[in-house]
Parts: structure tokens; C-alpha cells; sequence
């Protein structure tokens, strides 16, 4: 809660609505995914590159959700619900021998009370004055901050899953980032991503086996 | 609503639909090589990319103030024991304290 509590107020300071927050909870709810936008959306990232941060930073729900498919339950509405209310916390209180009711209980209370959190935040945010900030204030830093820590703790969760010598590995992820650089050097923070994200997949993929 | 808030919420759902909603409906006939490379290799060529990024932004922004603290959220995230909201509080503290004092 005190996580979404965060997102809402950080919303609120970038010129989001109340309404646009709730939204964006009930429709968007990918938590880390929801952090790692605001910032992108504030520098005008586009439908793609937003696409391709949120879907990387959220792909760890896919075997989770490939491995919770029998407990859902079996109407196609529910079904959906059920599969887009899961996150890490569900994923780690539910128990495989749960039947569809439970589980989905479990995943729509802390759902709700995700998106009900950040609305708090939001209302929260809009009730701080604004004479709190100066004019030269960067109020995008707490979300570059949040993205940044998101980054690191992904890339030191997964930098295991790429076999071979961890100092071949590190140093490609080294080379990755070099290029990353070069290509936001040479083409701008807009349109790097595609060639970035191409290249370091090239350089880590080499790295297997 | 305004555009960027519309994009956004857009993306958001597709990818709610990406890594949840579809793999509950349909089963996907990916080699061990392809998961490998769609799960673990792509993410972390976007995790790279997303650093670089942050980093890139802060900095022309405010050199002196956001790479000490970027650097500290690094730290702390590859540390891992204060947390998400601790480590922003955190590094949000010292990039205004720095902001204010050296700027």
C-alpha cells in the first residue's frame, strides 16, 4: 500500500487527475510497470517504447501466470479478471490446491486495495501546496529514482539466468550499457530504444552457453 | 483526459494483457532458446537501456545533484535491504540536499 500510495502522490505531482490515476490502477495495474511509466510518459515516450519498458519490467508475470492457470476460475469474464488482478503478493499467498472462489478473493482484495491506495496518494499529492516547491524543483526525480532501483534490482535478480562466466557477463552487460550510451549520445532519448534494446540483446544473448 | 495520461494507460493495459490475461487463454509453442530469450535475455537488454536512460536524463538535467544520487539508489537497490520506497526517500533527500546546497 505504501507503494501505491507513492505512485498516486508522484501522479498527482506530475498533473495527473484523480480519475486518470484511478484508471490507470483499475486498467494498468502492473505496479513496477505503472513506476517505470510516469517518468517515460512525462518525457513523451511513445505507445512502443512504453509497451517494451512495462512489458520487460512486468514479463516475470508470465510464468507466474502460465503456472496459475487451473485455479482460475472458468467463465471467460472471470477468467480475465481474475488473470489481469495477479501480482507478486497474490502469487506468493495463494497454495495450488486453491479453488477458483478463493483465489479469486484473494486477488481482487488486494487489487482494490492497490487502486485505492493510490487514489489516497493522489488526493494526497493534490492537497500539498504547491508553494512546498520551488519553481526549479525536479519533481520527475523520486520516479527516475523508483526506475532506476527497479533497473538495478531486475538486472541483479537475472543476471544469474545467463550462464557462462559471471565476469564474461558482466562484461557484456558493460558493453550493453556502452552501447546504450553511444546510441542515446547519437540518436536522442526517443529513439535509441529500438537499436539499444537490440544490441544488448545481441551482446547478452551471446553469452549463453 | 490529456494524451500522455491516455498512452500510458494504454500501454499499461496491453501489457496487463500481454503477461497476464493472454497466457491464460492461450498456450504458447516457444522452444527453450525462444523462452530464454523472450524472458530473461530482453528483459535485461530493456533493464540496461532503462538505466542508461534514467541516468542519461538526471544527469543533463542536474549533474551535480543527480549523479551522486543515482548512485546511491544504485547502491542500495544491488544492496537491497532498505527497499523501493526507502531507497527513493533516500536518494530523493540527498538530490535536493545537494540540489539546494551546491547548485
Amino acid at each position: 500500500m505504501p507503494v501505491s500510495m507513492l505512485f498516486g502522490l508522484l501522479a498527482a505531482r506530475s498533473d495527473w487527475s484523480m480519475l486518470e490515476i484511478l484508471l490507470v490502477g483499475l486498467l494498468g495495474f502492473t505496479g513496477s510497470g505503472q513506476f517505470a511509466a510516469l517518468p517515460l510518459s512525462e518525457h513523451g515516450a511513445d505507445f512502443l517504447t512504453l509497451l517494451l519498458v512495462t512489458a520487460s519490467i512486468n514479463s516475470r508475470y508470465l510464468p507466474m501466470a502460465l503456472s496459475t492457470v487451473d485455479r482460475l476460475p472458468d467463465g471467460a469474464f472471470k477468467r480475465a479478471c481474475c488473470a489481469h488482478m495477479l501480482g507478486d503478493e497474490a502469487y506468493a499467498s495463494e497454495r495450488d490446491d486453491d479453488p477458483p472462489g478463493v483465489v479469486l478473493r484473494i486477488r481482487l482484495v488486494i487489487f482494490l486495495a492497490w487502486v485505492l491506495a493510490g487514489v489516497l496518494g493522489a488526493a494526497l499529492g493534490e492537497v500539498l501546496s504547491d508553494s512546498w516547491f520551488g519553481d526549479d524543483l525536479n519533481l520527475a526525480f523520486p520516479a527516475s529514482a523508483v526506475l532506476l532501483y527497479l533497473a538495478a534490482s531486475q538486472l541483479k535478480n537475472r543476471i544469474g539466468s545467463l550462464q557462462g562466466d559471471w565476469r564474461v557477463t558482466l562484461m557484456r552487460v558493460g558493453l550493453a550499457a556502452a552501447g546504450a550510451s553511444g546510441l542515446i549520445l547519437l540518436l536522442g532519448p526517443v529513439y535509441f530504444w529500438g537499436p539499444g534494446v537490440l544490441l544488448a540483446t545481441w551482446l547478452l544473448g551471446r553469452s549463453r552457453g | 483526459m490529456n494524451d500522455a495520461a491516455l498512452v500510458t494507460l494504454a500501454a499499461l493495459a496491453v501489457t496487463s494483457m500481454l503477461v497476464r490475461v493472454v497466457p491464460a487463454f492461450v498456450r504458447f509453442p516457444l522452444s527453450a532458446r525462444g523462452i530464454h530469450l523472450v524472458g530473461q535475455v530482453m528483459p535485461m537488454a530493456v533493464f540496461v537501456n532503462l538505466a542508461v536512460y534514467v541516468v542519461y536524463s538526471e544527469i543533463s538535467h542536474s549533474p551535480i545533484a543527480g549523479g551522486p544520487a543515482l548512485m546511491a539508489v544504485a547502491v542500495l537497490a544491488l544492496h537491497g535491504r532498505v527497499g523501493l520506497t526507502g531507497s527513493t526517500l533516500l536518494a530523493a533527500a540527498l538530490y535536493y540536499l545537494l540540489g539546494t546546497y551546491l547548485a
